[in-house]
Formats: C-alpha cells, sequence, structure tokens
C-alpha cells in the first residue's frame, strides 16, 4: 500500500464523528495541560489510561496523540505572558517571548508561537508520513557513543545561554550536572551524595526543579515587586505583521527539520531539541546580540521545534514500537492494552490504524490552530486577573503539577527548595535555562559516557573513532569557540537593555 | 561581580571540596573500569574551576558595590517573607491537612495578603477553586494528593 | 467581584462547593460493610507504560469488573521500587490499598541491595496472577545458532562479549548473569551493559547490534520477531511456552540454572484485613478459570501462572535465596 493511498484511508476514518470528537478533546486537553506549569503530557495520559478500556482503540489513541502534540501548543502561553514555562520544552520561548510581552507585543508572540507550532507539527507530518521506515533506521545507527557526542553538542548550547558571564552560566550548568548525580547511580547502584536519606535515593526529576526554578522563583520575584497585576503590558495587536511572518519561514523551516531529526532518536526529548532550535536560529540570525531581549524567531524556533519533536518521536514507535519519550512509552502501553503491537505486524496486518492515527494528527493541528489563535484574546483577558487570584491558583497548579510527576510527596519540597534557589539565581543574575537543560541531558550523557567505555573496553578513542560521534563532538567544538568569538565581539553597552534580561 | 557573587564562590568551592572527599575513593571500580565516583570528581574540578574565576575576577577589579541589596527593604521584603513563609506552611500542611484543606489556607492568605480583598470574595474564590481543582484531580483523574487526619 | 456576580449566584457557588467538600470528606471514611465499599488503590513501582505497570492494569480491570468498585492504578516511582513499597507497607491494612510486586521489586532487590529497609516477608502476600518468560534475543546477524554456541564464544573471549542487562539488579540483568555463570563464564570480565531506563534501550541495543543478546519479553519478541532483525535463541524457562513452541529452552541445551520467570503477583500491607485477603484470594481462583480473563491476557501477551499466597511466598523466599546465592558468587552484592 503506498504512502498516499494509505493515508487518504486513514482521512477517510479519521473524519468519522467519533474519531473527530475524541481528536478534539484530546488537543483541548493538551492544550490545557501544556498551558499548567507542571502538570505535562506524561503524567496527563499516566492518569487518562484507564478511560482508554472505554473507548476503542482508534478513538483512544487518537485522543491520547492528541494531548501529546496538542501540549506542545499550550506549553508557550504561560511562558510569554508570565514568565513561567508551561512545558519544560518552552523554557527557550521565555527567554524572547516575556520580553516582547512587557514590550506590548505578547499578541504577535502567542499567535507566532501557535503559527510555528501548526507549521512545523503539519510539514513534519509529512516527514512521518512518507519517510517512517528508512528514517527508523537511521535512529537505530545511534548508539551509547553517539549519544555522548549528541549530549555534548547539546551542552554546548549552553554557552549561548549564559548571558553576560560565562562563568555564571556555567555554575548554573555544572550545578545542574550536578543535581543528576545525586541519588543512586544506575550502573553501579551505589548511593551518591543521598547522606542516608531514602528520599535521596531518588535524585531529583527535572520537571519538579523545572517547577521550582521558573514558576515558583517566578513568583517570589513578583510578589516582591510588588506586581499588581500581570497586564502591566498591553496585549496590543494580536497578530505579527505579514513582514514578520514573512522574516520567520527561515526559523520555522529550521525548526522543523531540526526537530523532526532529533524528536526520532530515543531519549531526546522536546524540551532538548527546543533548547537546540534556539541556540541554532540565534547562530543564523543577522543580530544574535538581540536574542534575550525580544525577537520574534526567538519565539518561532524553540515552539516550532518542539512539536515537530512529538511528529518524529513517532518514527520510531510506528516502525519498531519502541518509544523515544515516556509521554510515548506510556502512548504504547496504551496500544498494548488493547493487544496492538505497533511495528512492522502491525503494517501488515492493521496498516489502516497508523493511516488513521497520522490523518487525525493533521486534523489535530488544524484544530490546535484554529483554538489556539482566537485565545490569544482570551489571555488577554485572563492577564487581568490580579496577581493576588494568580499567585496561589498557580502555586496550587504547581504542586498538583510536581506531585503528579512520580507520586512522591518529597518532590514538593524540591520543588520548594529549587524555587527559593532560583530565586537567589534570578536576584544574582545567574541563568537558570543551562541548569535545568544540564539536569535533563546529565544521566544520559554519564551513562552513555560510561556504556561507551564499557563496550570499548575502555578506550577512549572511540569517541574519535567513530564517525557520527566524531562529527558531533567537532561541531560542539566549532560552535563553543564560535560563541566564545563572539562574546568577545560583542559591543558591550549599546546593546544591553536596562534590566539585562538576558542575565 | 557582586558581594553575594563571593558567596557564591565560596559556596562552590566549598561543594568541589565535599564532592571531591566523597567520590575520590569510588573513581575506579574494583575492576578498574570507571566506577561511580568518576563523574562527580570532572564535575568537582568545573566548580572549582568556576569558584576560582569568579574570585580572580574580583580581584581584577571587577566588581560592583553600588547594586541594591539583595532583599529589598520595605513592603517588598514583607511580601517576600510573608509569601515564601506560606509556601513552606503549605508544604508541612499538606502533610498534616491534607491537600485541599492546605490549599484552601493557602489561597485565602494570599489573596489577602497580595490583594486585601474583602472576606467574602476571598473566602467564595478559594472554596470553589480548590474544590473543583481537588475534585477534578482526586476523583476524575485518581491522583492520590496526601490527606492529612480530617480525611481531606 | 461582587458586581460581577450577584449574591445569589455566590450563595449556590458556595453551597455546591461546600457540597464537593463534603463528598471529598466522605469518599475518605469507610463504614465496615462487605468490602469493598470504595475505591481500591493499586500501586505500580515503575512508569505507566512498563510491564509491572501492564500487568497491574490488567487485574484491575477484572478486579473492578467483578468487585463492583474502582481499582485505581497509581504509579509511585523511584528508588528501583524502594519508595513504592514503603508507601505500600505505611498504609493502613484495610484492604484498600495493595501493590503489584514483581520480580525486580521483590527477590531480585533484596538480592542485589544489601540495604533495603524492609524483609521480603513483612508484607502479605496474595498470590501470583502471571508469569512471563523471558527470552533470549539475539541480532539476526549474529553468528551463533543456539545459546551453547554464544555461550562457548563467551566462554572463551568474555571480554568481546557484548550483552544487554537492563537496569542495575534488575531481572533482565540476572537473566543474563544466570546464563553466563552457568556457562562457567565469569560475567564481570564480560561487557555487561548497563541500561538504567530497564528493558526496553537494552532490547534496542540489540536491534541497533550493539549488544550481542538482550533479556525480553514475549511481547517484545511478538513485535520484533516479525522485522527479521532479531532470532530468538532460548526462553528461560523449566518448558517451552505456548505462544513459541520452537523456541528450545536454555534448561535443553545445558544450561540447567538459567531459568527465570518474570512473575506478577500482589501484595498488601501486613495484617491485610482478612475480608479483604479472602476476596483477592477468591478472586484469583475465578481468574484462573474464566476464559474472558485468559482471552483478555492472552491478547496483551502476558501467560498467566497461578499461584496461592502460601505457595507464592516460598517461591519468592527460595528464588530470593538463588538469585541472593548468584549476586554474592559473581560479585554483584557485597
Amino acid at each position: 500500500m503506498s504512502a498516499w493511498s494509505g493515508l487518504l484511508g486513514g482521512f477517510a476514518a479519521a473524519v468519522s464523528p467519533v474519531n473527530l470528537l475524541w481528536c478534539f478533546i484530546g488537543s483541548v486537553l493538551g492544550t490545557f495541560v501544556g498551558v499548567l506549569p507542571g502538570v505535562g503530557p506524561t503524567p496527563a495520559i499516566a492518569m487518562l489510561l484507564p478511560i482508554t478500556s472505554y473507548l476503542g482503540p482508534v478513538p483512544a489513541i487518537i485522543m491520547l496523540a492528541g494531548i501529546y502534540y496538542g501540549s506542545q501548543y499550550g506549553g508557550s502561553t504561560t511562558s510569554i505572558l508570565l514568565n513561567m514555562p508551561g512545558e519544560i520544552s518552552s523554557i527557550p520561548t521565555c527567554l524572547d517571548g516575556y520580553q516582547l510581552a512587557k514590550q506590548g507585543r505578547a499578541g504577535p508572540a502567542l499567535a507566532m508561537a501557535a503559527i510555528s507550532s501548526f507549521f512545523a507539527g503539519t510539514l513534519s507530518l509529512v516527514g512521518l508520513t512518507f519517510f517512517a521506515p528508512p528514517l527508523a533506521e537511521v535512529a537505530l545507527m545511534f548508539q551509547p557513543a553517539e549519544y555522548v557526542g549528541l549530549m555534548v553538542f547539546a551542552l554546548a548550547v549552553v554557552v549561548n545561554l549564559s548571558g553576560k558571564s560565562l562563568t555564571k552560566g556555567l555554575i548554573s550548568g555544572g550545578f545542574g550536572l550536578l543535581f543528576t548525580a545525586i541519588g543512586m547511580d544506575s550502573i553501579t547502584g551505589e548511593q551518591r551524595m543521598t547522606f542516608g536519606s531514602l528520599e535521596m535515593l531518588n535524585g531529583f526529576n527535572f520537571v519538579v526543579a523545572a517547577i521550582g526554578l521558573f514558576a515558583i522563583a517566578e513568583i517570589l520575584v513578583s510578589v516582591e515587586e510588588e506586581v499588581g497585576q500581570v497586564a502591566m503590558m498591553k496585549i496590543g495587536k494580536l497578530m505579527p505583521t505579514l513582514r514578520e511572518l514573512w522574516n520567520n519561514v527561515g526559523a520555522m523551516i529550521r525548526a522543523t527539520l531540526l526537530g523532526f531529526g532529533l524528536g526520532m532518536l530515543p531519549g531526546v526529548s522536546p524540551a532538548v531539541t527546543a533548547f537546540i532550535a534556539y541556540d541554532t536560529e540565534k547562530r543564523f540570525s543577522k543580530h544574535p546580540e538581540k536574542f534575550g531581549t525580544g525577537v520574534l524567531e526567538g519565539v518561532t524556533a524553540p515552539e516550532g521545534a518542539n512539536n515537530s519533536a512529538t511528529s518524529g518521536g513517532f518514527v520510531p514507535l510506528f516502525a519498531f514500537g519502541l518509544p523515544s519519550s515516556s509521554a510515548l512509552a506510556m502512548l504504547l502501553g496504551a496500544l498494548m492494552i488493547y493487544g496492538l503491537q505497533p511495528g512492522p505486524i502491525m503494517w501488515q496486518q492493521n496498516p489502516l490504524f497508523i493511516w488513521t492515527v497520522i490523518a487525525s494528527m493533521y486534523i489535530g493541528n488544524v484544530m490546535l490552530l484554529v483554538l489556539n489563535l482566537p485565545l490569544v484574546g482570551m489571555w488577554a483577558k485572563v492577564c487581568e486577573i490580579p496577581y493576588s487570584i494568580l499567585c496561589p491558583t498557580v502555586l496550587i497548579f504547581c504542586a498538583i503539577g510536581a506531585f503528579s510527576v512520580r507520586g512522591n510527596v518529597f518532590d514538593l519540597w524540591v520543588a520548594l527548595i529549587f524555587g527559593f534557589v532560583g530565586y537567589g539565581m534570578k536576584k544574582l543574575s545567574y541563568p537558570p535555562a543551562p541548569m535545568l537543560l544540564c539536569m535533563i541531558l546529565g544521566d544520559r550523557l554519564e551513562s552513555s559516557f560510561r556504556q561507551s567505555l564499557v563496550l570499548s573496553g575502555g578506550s577512549f578513542s572511540v569517541f574519535l573513532t567513530r564517525p557520527i560521534t566524531a562529527v558531533l563532538l567537532a561541531l560542539a567544538v566549532i560552535l563553543t569557540a564560535a560563541s566564545l568569538v563572539a562574546r568577545r565581539r560583542a559591543t558591550a553597552p549599546s546593546v544591553l537593555v536596562e534590566g539585562d534580561p538576558n542575565y | 561581580m557582586r558581594r553575594e557573587d563571593l558567596i557564591v564562590a565560596v559556596l562552590c568551592l566549598a561543594t568541589s571540596a565535599m564532592i571531591l572527599v566523597e567520590s575520590v575513593p569510588y573513581y575506579f571500580t574494583e575492576r578498574g573500569g570507571l566506577g561511580s565516583g568518576a563523574y562527580p570528581c570532572y564535575l568537582a574540578l568545573l566548580l572549582a574551576i568556576c569558584g576560582v574565576s569568579i574570585l580572580v575576577q574580583w580581584f581584577r577589579g571587577n566588581r560592583k558595590t553600588d547594586t541594591p541589596p539583595f532583599f529589598p527593604r520595605g513592603r517588598g521584603r514583607k511580601l517576600l517573607v510573608c509569601t515564601a513563609g506560606s509556601l513552606v506552611a503549605y508544604r508541612v500542611g499538606t502533610d498534616l491537612l491534607g491537600f485541599t484543606f492546605a490549599s484552601l489556607l493557602l489561597m485565602i492568605y494570599q489573596m489577602r495578603l497580595l490583594g486585601h480583598h474583602r472576606w467574602w470574595t476571598t473566602l467564595v474564590l478559594s472554596f470553589v477553586f480548590v474544590a473543583l481543582v481537588a475534585y477534578t484531580f482526586r476523583e476524575w483523574l485518581y491522583m492520590a494528593l496526601p490527606r492529612g487526619f480530617l480525611g481531606l | 467581584m461582587s458586581q460581577i456576580l450577584g449574591k445569589k449566584w455566590m450563595v449556590l457557588m458556595v453551597a455546591s462547593a461546600l457540597g464537593v467538600m463534603a463528598s471529598l470528606l466522605a469518599a475518605g471514611s469507610s463504614p465496615a460493610a462487605q468490602y469493598p465499599t470504595k475505591p481500591i488503590t493499586m500501586i505500580v513501582p515503575y512508569a505507566a507504560g512498563g510491564g509491572s505497570d501492564l500487568s497491574a492494569r490488567l487485574i484491575a480491570v477484572y478486579a473492578a469488573k467483578k468487585l463492583g468498585k474502582p481499582v485505581n492504578v497509581v504509579n509511585v516511582v523511584g528508588a528501583s521500587g524502594i519508595t513504592a513499597s514503603m508507601q505500600m507497607l505505611g498504609a493502613p491494612p484495610d484492604g484498600y490499598t495493595l501493590m503489584i510486586d514483581g520480580t525486580s521489586n521483590t527477590s531480585f532487590l533484596a538480592a542485589s541491595r544489601t540495604d533495603l529497609p524492609f524483609k521480603l516477608e513483612d508484607r502479605t502476600w496474595l498470590g501470583r496472577w502471571i508469569g512471563d518468560p523471558m527470552y533470549y534475543m539475539f541480532n539476526a546477524s549474529t553468528p551463533f545458532k543456539n545459546l551453547k554456541d554464544a555461550m562457548d564464544f563467551a566462554k572463551a573471549n568474555p571480554e568481546q562479549y557484548a550483552w544487554g542487562a537492563g537496569a542495575q539488579g534488575s531481572q533482565s540483568m540476572f537473566h543474563g548473569l544466570s546464563l553466563l555463570n552457568d556457562a562457567g563464564v565469569d560475567p564481570m570480565k564480560t561487557k555487561m551493559l548497563v541500561f538504567p531506563e530497564g528493558m526496553a534501550p537494552s532490547v534496542q541495543a540489540v536491534l541497533a547490534g550493539t549488544v550481542m543478546h538482550a533479556g525480553a519479553m514475549a511481547t517484545d519478541v511478538a513485535k520484533l520477531l516479525p522485522t527479521g532483525k532479531v532470532k530468538v535463541l532460548g526462553v528461560a524457562t523449566f518448558e517451552r511456552t505456548k505462544q513459541y513452541p520452537d523456541v528450545p529452552t536454555a534448561k535443553e541445551q545445558g544450561f540447567p540454572n538459567a531459568t527465570l520467570l518474570s512473575w506478577y503477583g500482589l501484595s498488601g500491607p501486613k495484617g491485610f484485613a482478612p475480608e479483604a485477603m479472602e476476596a483477592w484470594t477468591k478472586l484469583a481462583q475465578e481468574a484462573a478459570k474464566d476464559p474472558e480473563f485468559q482471552a483478555m491476557a492472552e491478547k496483551q501477551n502476558k501467560p498467566l501462572s497461578f499461584m496461592g499466597p502460601k505457595e507464592h511466598l516460598d517461591y519468592v523466599l527460595n528464588e530470593s535465596k538463588n538469585i541472593t546465592a548468584l549476586a554474592v558468587k559473581v560479585g554483584l552484592r557485597k
């Protein structure tokens, strides 16, 4: 069955009223979950798994998939309006999005986030439709050594996120890596820096840390500044100008390709791709020093990338039944509850199922665009809610979010403490983004590093002799060097905006 | 660099030393491969370099002494302390009183602290919001949010 | 706000909110009537979508239907299952909290760690439901025709034999360890690749050709065998399985101690309410004979293997003893 005929058959099935309904429900839920700081698609899918017993497999998977990619649409909202990311993959969006909002351009920022998400989401689905099997093979070529190369490459991004002081960025990142080392060493089982505490054995989860570092810290800082209302900025115009749209097309295309390619690799979450996309866009830009002060591309790139990464994630899932992130692992679980095995058997025996889900994803993206654009006006109203009401409600959602990650009450303390740490960091101009990026990458970096050494028998040369690894490491070095040179060259006073938002 | 950055530098160096003490014995496994202590050792090294870098920058004259105080004076400080305190109380309260009740108290307190709303408005909004949230997550989504001794 | 909403609306909202609060309160209390009178919580020590989780959901759906009250699956992730076990053990033994147990968070955990805050016997064992045999999955391009070939190679060149071990102390790791041990290979000399995320990435590594073999469950085999990229050279059970009768057991191939059943069962806190225990035991007995449940399990590739509470506890303790001995011998446990 060719891809075209399969897809058309899928569309025919996907437009049935039941499937459309559940696609809509999934998209709305996903957006909602994305907006809420802390609660992400993973716990949402986990919580809704029981419902799947009442639905048939097709509507259930359509809905759960809708939650997954829908959440990447919603994450940008609070990032732009409140400087609090709704999803980890929207942290880079805070950097420029919030600045845009402060300049009264929240409308175009929100709209651009939605448009970019739609563009990238839809375009990457084309990749999923036509190129899934061969791409899945490429994903298989990534072995531990390649992951080390990839993680180091991602770490090179830290330099660009460091703002004015590289030292501060490195401290932030260094502590981030350190936090991942705390807990039970996954390879030897020994306890590291746990001080004998049972709770510390778990280590810190980066979602919980993000809630503290970004949401709680932001609240503490705002309270101190006696922010009366979030809408000290007017929403102003609701859409970007046509000129701006045109200028962002390049960013959208780059974000799509980057997100889709990286999203396919197991363990590379939409969050990591969003960071890399932001960084890449900064390098491609003619005015990199403006990033962090309110550049629309700084919103377009990460938002597009995190959406195309979700499509990328479905490539190995449908081709081999291998999930590349925890949310997809749960989706896989839902499939298995129905006794469905994604993979070659499904392509042979039940291809209509896969095509229906893919077709519904196209539809879902359209639904989400239609949902999110007019919502921009609604968010304007939400901003008029006094901070005194917004503050506790956000905090309560943060508590729920922190708890939902691991079902662990200790995580509430972790979020709180990271909140205080984040407050200190904001006051002293230490960028929180490197800390979080390193917390996401740290575990995988270390375990891949040690696995590579086991495989190579202790020889470090493996990192230079394997082609993909060597290329990635070389890129990391080149990019870091380029960033350092660019920092030297950046003229200091005239570019810095008052308050130095980029720390 | 501000004066407070010096504290951070000291913190980096202290953390680095602590990690080294804990991890160097575990650098190698019995078989000679890299053990669980290797990675933390490198991190400790990185942090030590950063700490030293701050100190070097400070003594080289890159210092700002005219920055505003870390904790603001006046009303801002009061709000900060009260909010931070209420968060800690919320966390403790979640264990003792349960999620629902603690959230209720938090919302009432913060609405009064930050906005001076009338009691009627505060109570109504808090009750409705917390009830909705607790119901949604506890009953529909089966999330096992902590219950205190009151069962809430 | 009172200019937006009239006073009547406010009263209505408060009343309904109070009503909701009251119902939340009521949901917490329980008069003693026929078990169960309120929803039951089933704790899963691992993330949703994994082996324990799916087994738990399979049982939970069936139990909810037969017992008439919802059985909610709650994931409490952390510390190799220690966190969940502590939570279960600390819960009131009124029959409304139980946990799904598997090898990884009981016998194998006790074997690989000396610092467990609980003893295996300190809980109410409710019996076993599922017994999933583990297969030895090799990459399709492997030069080995059977397990014996593979082990001969490993014996001759242990430093060149790379295999996927899943998480530290997991059943996947012991699956490989028991085979190597039986073949007379020192596993610590081999390239044992530990995958902290669990069995899934180690299976992926087989696909990618990074490792020679890894342990895989029936679901993985069903998924990947048709791709033609993998071969299954053995299964670690006493008898050949019904699903794959062509796969010889490890025992047949000369490795009698490499038998590993990945079982899943239920347990509750110490002093579990007797009527609850009776209900669950009866449920298991019914399920064993119920064709509907068997069909559900088969659809999910979960082979059933029932064992009563006492028998199961003996099995687990025995298994723990054997695996502990293996762990000590191999140098995994100090």
